[in-house]
């Protein structure tokens, strides 16, 4: 069994935050998590909520229909009711109006404890706890490891108190330890344990939580974190951090990272390293700031003019993300080149329970020769195209250059013989590292049947959920999509019916698939208004193929 | 050590920019000398044009970056190492026009590096158009008429937005300005010189500076003086008007705490790390 609970306010009402407790609160009492966060640009007022799906079983995405609405506001019950399952319920304040509603009367139990209407949220998740038939120890225990004071262990004691019945007696499961993480987590985890020394962000939505993260980590980790003047300096300055042998990532939205064009190209004829977290967001220019797609994938494998070697990684989940995070420092820094780490509202925000977290099997090193003296080849012309690097301040004399340059980083003007060589010598890193990514499982196959769905990115979430209740469908996630892992081919020619699905109108991925592999698909389903896609339109969606 | 590279230049014959390099050569040559600067740590970067390929002639470290974002990748070379001499040499179009909210931002940041700007007021690379410090009534090439907004004054602009070290060189008066380089050198903070370099081929303004120049030493200019530094400051404005009077000199120093003391940054390839996935125990619940 799978319930789905909406928590709905107006911003400021601290909605996240009471979804993260109820979230935590779910894992201790043994349950699978995934919790759904849907917000808007503005900082007080308006409409948030979040969905926490939980179940004994493994929870891969969150579901539209709804057991139980947690309202803070008359305007979530307005909004959402017609989502709510025949059997489902509103919870809420006295004051909200709705046939079907348990509610409580917050302000009384306040006032009579004598307590700020700020923990108005506490107490509702309190009596909702209760109505549920938990016991209390798993809702203090969350409300304890998010650090949150003492009043709020009071009013979880006060409720339980009171004579309320445990109306829907849902039975824990046995508790067992859980990884509970964002996107946005697995990512900046990802980066320290990736060797991460300095992160250069400029606040974009929805990037910025992997800002804040860092920032909050940065003296327990010794690593820097620094905000520039924009997203231009954000990506020259990174490069020059990188030069003198700092591991570095940068991050922002599409926005930002159309700035940093010029600053990415630069990375890939300087042969410095660079990682760049990129979170899409929906729409071009200014968008809808807070609400996700997948529109950048065939601008992040373009950006920057001229031709040189990038790689595009996109995680599906947040634990993907932590091992792809770790693996884009790792070629990054062995073939010198930019590395962007493809991420979207739906993953940045959305956080997961998972019984494990794979670490990939790459070395955690600085690909740096500390022992040269002279001028150091830094761009001498191997066979493989790349070498370690020097770095300044030691014996060897290290020049990077931004112009086409011969061997040791001079500027070159006339020597077209010359450029050619090095033009070749950049791009023929792009051949192996295309061979090394096959090492670290560019793409997965997950379920069993003839029939596949082909999809990337945040998409695998509600498509792996989706897939549960799917006969003879598999799912071919791609997460390499630059170099592209070609091999696929014979998984999606080898299957009866195909489906691409993605969120975004013009189906970017199938245009690669076409590019790379000569593969036109024709059953498509391309969400584009902001809303990640759900497992139920996945699932009407095949059922409308295989009729 | 040798600091001049084998390459040859390719600046027209008699560019005021081989004045500069002179004077920084002489400058980290003499340092070395007093014991005051290991070359090894100096890292010299530029942005793109003309004043930018001094660095392939300088036998030192160095970064030839992006047109206006030197500055940046400077910065960025500071904070991760910040025993590294950052120095970073700049067109007044890379630094006025196409990167200045780098230099606004260096200025209020105060990161321990040095901004050597080659003013000729034009682009000269890209054949002589106008800048943000071309004087009015120049016959700007990409305008179609002369100029006629008033220039930038980027010694007033450094002032007012915090800079440490604040001066004006001349290109030419070589032991001068390598004087103001010596200096900048060893300023702890951001250290903005603005060097007036005439492009003989574009814009010629040698004779019309010599004629008015003075050195803000003769006239025992106090330095640690805010308020003094403003009026020196203004009493050029980049237009070339007759009657002008152009200081030369170091028209303001300050001390504040630099941008990597502040960020605690670190030498950070020293620093070993092993992938610890203990990490990940804060994540469990
Ligand atoms: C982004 C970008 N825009 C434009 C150019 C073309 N460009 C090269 S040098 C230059 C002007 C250089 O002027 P300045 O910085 O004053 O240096 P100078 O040549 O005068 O020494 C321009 C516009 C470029 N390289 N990059
Ligand atoms: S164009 Fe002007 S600045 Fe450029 S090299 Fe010639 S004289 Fe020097
Ligand atoms: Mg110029």
């Amino acid at each position: 069994m799978k319930y789905n609970i909406l928590i709905g306010g107006q911003a400021g009402q601290g909605i996240e935050f009471i979804s993260d407790i109820i979230s935590i609160s779910l894992v201790k009492e043994g349950f699978y998590v995934f919790n759904y966060r849907y917000y808007q640009s503005l900082i007080k007022g308006g409409h948030n909520y979040n969905i926490v799906s939980f179940s004994k079983d493994k929870v891969f995405s969150f579901d539209e229909e709804i057991d139980f609405i947690l309202a803070f506001d008359q305007n979530t019950v307005n909004l959402h009711k017609e989502k709510l399952k025949e059997n489902g319920y509103v919870i809420c304040d006295k004051s909200i109006n709705f046939e079907k509603k348990l509610d409580f009367d917050i302000r009384k139990f306040l006032s009579e404890n004598n307590i700020s209407n700020r923990y108005e949220n506490t107490v509702l998740a309190s009596y909702f706890w209760k109505i549920l038939g938990f016991k209390k120890d798993s809702l203090m225990e969350a409300y304890e490891r998010k650090g949150k004071d003492s009043i709020n262990l009071r009013i979880i004691e006060e409720v339980f108190k009171l004579d309320i019945k445990p109306i829907f007696n849902i039975k824990p499961e046995k508790r067992k330890e859980k990884y509970y993480l964002s996107g946005s987590e697995g990512i900046a985890y990802g980066a320290i344990s990736a060797g991460l020394d300095i992160y250069f962000g400029y606040p974009m939505t929805p990037a910025t939580p992997v800002l804040h993260i860092l920032s909050s980590l940065k003296d327990k980790y010794d690593i820097l974190v620094y905000q520039p003047d924009n997203e231009v300096g954000v990506i020259n300055m990174a490069i020059g951090a990188s030069y003198a042998g700092a591991k570095v990532m940068v991050g922002t939205s599409g926005g930002g990272a159309d700035l940093m064009g010029e600053g990415i190209s630069f990375s890939g004829m300087a042969e410095i390293p660079i990682v760049i977290y990129w979170a899409q967001r929906y729409g071009p220019s200014t968008g809808l700031a807070t609400s996700t797609s997948q529109e950048d994938l065939l601008s992040s494998i373009h950006i920057g003019h001229g031709e040189f070697p990038k790689v595009v990684v996109a995680p599906g989940d947040p634990a993907e993300a932590y091992r792809r995070t770790i693996e884009a420092f790792y070629l990054a820094y062995k073939y010198n080149i930019p590395v962007i780490i493809l991420s979207d509202t739906f993953l940045a925000e959305s956080r997961i329970s998972v019984d494990e977290i794979e670490v990939p099997n790459v070395p955690i090193e600085r690909f740096i020769n500390l022992n040269e003296q002279g001028t150091y080849k830094l761009y001498e012309i191997t066979e493989r195209g790349y070498k370690e690097r020097a770095i300044p301040g030691l014996n060897a004399i290290v020049k990077a250059n931004s112009y086409e340059h011969d061997e040791f980083g001079f500027q070159i003007f006339d020597d077209h013989k010359l450029a050619e060589r090095m033009h070749a010598k950049r791009l023929i890193k792009m051949f192996h590292i295309e061979k090394e990514i096959y090492r670290l499982d560019p793409y997965f196959i997950y379920g069993k049947g003839d029939n596949l769905i082909v999809s990337w990115g945040s998409s695998k979430m509600p498509i792996m959920e989706a897939l549960k209740g799917l006969k003879g469908w598999r799912y071919l996630h791609i997460s390499y999509l630059n170099p592209f892992p070609r091999k696929v081919s014979e998984i999606i020619e080898g299957s009866r019916k195909v489906l691409l699905v993605e969120n975004n109108l013009t189906g970017q991925l199938g245009k690669l698939i076409m590019r790379e592999c000569g593969i036109y698909i024709e059953n498509r389903l391309l969400k584009h208004n902001g809303l990640p896609i759900s497992p139920a339109e996945i699932i009407r969606k095949i059922k409308e193929i295989e009729k | 050590m040798e600091i001049r590279s084998k390459v040859l230049p390719t600046w027209c014959p008699g560019c005021t920019n081989f004045g500069i390099l002179t004077a920084f050569n002489k400058a980290i040559e003499e340092l070395e000398k007093e014991g005051k600067i290991d070359p090894r740590k100096v890292v010299v970067v530029a942005g793109i044009g003309c004043a930018s390929k001094i660095v392939d002639y300088i036998n030192l470290s160095s970064l030839n970056g992006l047109h206006g974002r030197a500055l940046a990748s400077g910065i960025g070379i500071k904070l991760a190492n910040p025993e590294l001499n950052v120095v970073v040499f700049q067109g007044d179009g890379d630094t006025y026009n196409e990167g200045i909210e780098h230099f606004v931002s260096a200025s209020k940041e105060n990161p321990d590096i040095k901004l050597f700007v080659h003013n000729n007021k034009i682009f000269a690379l890209t054949v002589g158009q106008h800048t943000f410090t071309t004087e009015e009534d120049f016959p700007s090439k990409s305008l179609g008429q002369n100029v006629f907004t008033k220039p930038l004054n980027p010694i007033l602009l450094a002032l007012a937005s915090g800079a440490t070290f604040v001066a004006r060189g001349y290109a030419l008066w070589i032991d001068h300005l390598k004087y103001i380089i010596k200096e900048a050198l060893l300023h702890k903070g951001f250290a903005f010189v603005d060097i007036l370099q005439p492009c003989i081929t574009f814009h010629d303004t040698r004779k019309f500076y010599e004629d008015r120049m003075y050195k803000l030493e003769d006239i025992n200019h106090d330095y640690s003086n805010f308020e003094e530094a403003l009026k020196r400051a203004m009493e050029y404005d980049y237009n070339l008007k007759q009657d002008s009077r152009i200081p030369i000199g170091i028209f303001y120093k300050t001390s504040r705490k630099t941008l990597e003391e502040g960020l605690r940054a670190k030498v950070f390839y020293r620093i070993s790390r092993n992938l610890d996935p203990y990490i990940l125990s804060h994540l469990k619940i």
